[in-house]
């Protein structure tokens, strides 16, 4: 087994409303820690157990939503690759230089068929997770809220699913570990794609809308997390959207809520180990109530329709 | 001694006739979901998402911050808002928000 290329959703970058709120928000609820602040007025927020700077950025606006999903891989040499393979792929890409954000490398980023802007980095500083790397425990002190350990994936609502799909793949080799298709037979209405041994690492529905932000999702260890999860979200009065529940797709146990600003957040748990070499699972249209709500085997309106 | 405003306040929704007291401290979608009246759709609850949408034909109120995506400030000035973001002072009267509406 050998980890090279694209790596792992590195960081996402959310427009809030009111950036306090939404820091709030995030320590508080999600559990995560607040490191670093940049002169244009945006938090960085990292999950306890990733190593590196931060996986969550706020920046305040004037609507909701997301700025863009950032990749990192594993060396500047990959970096080039995947700057040639997108090029190859008539994808206008673009370089942000380093220090843009604290602590991060020169980004490259493109704009996807579906809207959405995606980033590539191959470094960021490393803060650590609070435990030595000789004999460490199994969780640091002075974890809060949810124990959210890491930002899991994004789900992203976007028209051109074919073209997203086919850069994903053939241009920065990530694998379709799942996918719902149409009644038609044809239509691909959904993609989940896996960079790792993750169900999914980013996933796309098809939305006549381009670049509509459906959620990022942060995992917890189990389902009694999940559980707390809930406790948490009706405790601190958090919107909730649907959950504790289970999805058929990845066999994921998750819980969904919005943010302050209307950002849907999940809290995910479980999954499988994917491998590349595992078959792609088909989900077939007149079964999607039980692919994404596998006890509920029905969606709610809220779920398809509400998106940032 | 001072007089506080009614802390309730009558509101009514103008597409289904539905009315209901609510809290006046409170989100009128918020109010309107614990009412049972679902002719305002819930969405985001959090100024993001444009779902709640809703034009206020009278009545004062406030409102918290909305996505500009969806509430224009030539719309907020207007009387239109986000249910989940409308805070009411007064009895008001609103309606579901359709572009031909006025």
């Amino acid at each position: 087994m050998s980890f090279h290329g694209v790596l792992r959703p590195g960081h996402v970058q959310l427009r809030v409303l009111d950036l306090d709120e939404a820091t709030g928000h995030y320590e508080n609820v999600l559990g995560l820690d607040r490191t670093a602040e940049d002169a244009a007025g945006r938090v960085y927020f990292k999950a306890w157990d990733e190593i590196d700077q931060h996986s969550v950025v706020l920046r305040q606006a004037d609507e909701a939503g997301m700025d863009h999903m950032a990749f990192k891989v594993s060396s500047d040499d990959d970096l080039a690759r995947f700057e040639k393979n997108l090029e190859r792929s008539g994808v206008r890409v673009d370089r942000i230089e380093k220090g843009e954000q604290p602590g991060t490398g020169q980004r490259i980023g493109f704009t996807a068929p579906t809207g959405h802007r995606f980033e590539l980095y191959a470094e960021k500083k490393k803060v650590g997770n609070g435990l030595p790397e000789t004999n460490p425990d199994v969780w640091p002190d002075g974890l809060h809220g949810m124990k959210a350990t890491r930002l899991d994936h994004c789900l992203l609502y976007g028209d051109d699913l074919d073209g997203a799909l086919s850069i994903f793949v053939d241009a920065l080799g990530f694998h379709l570990a799942e996918r719902v298709i149409a009644n038609d037979g044809k239509t691909l209405i959904a993609a989940f794609l896996s960079c790792s041994n993750k169900p999914h690492d980013i996933a796309f529905i098809r939305n006549p809308e381009k670049n509509r932000f459906h959620h990022a999702s942060f995992y917890l260890e189990d389902w009694s997390c999940i559980q707390h999860a809930a406790d948490l979200i009706a405790r601190k009065n958090v919107p909730l959207d649907i959950g504790p529940t289970r999805h058929g797709i990845t066999r994921g146990l998750t819980i969904y809520f919005f943010d302050p600003s209307g950002n849907r957040n999940e809290a995910f748990s479980g999954g499988y180990i994917y491998y590349p070499d595992r078959p792609t699972i088909t989900w077939t249209e007149d079964q999607l109530g039980k692919a994404i709500f596998y006890y509920e085997r029905c969606l709610n309106e809220r779920f398809l329709s509400v998106t940032t | 001694m001072t007089v506080d405003a009614p802390a309730i306040v009558t509101i009514r929704v103008d597409a289904c006739g539905h009315e209901a007291r609510v809290a006046r401290t409170e989100r009128l979608l918020v109010s309107l979901r614990q009412a049972g009246m679902p002719c305002v759709k819930i969405g985001c609850l959090g100024g993001g998402c444009g779902t709640c949408k809703v034009r206020v034909l009278s009545g004062s109120y406030c409102v918290r911050r909305m996505s500009r995506r969806y509430v224009s400030a030539a719309e907020e000035a207007q009387g239109v808002a986000l249910a989940c973001q409308l805070i009411p002072e007064t009895d008001l009267v609103v309606a579901p928000f359709t572009s031909g509406h006025r």
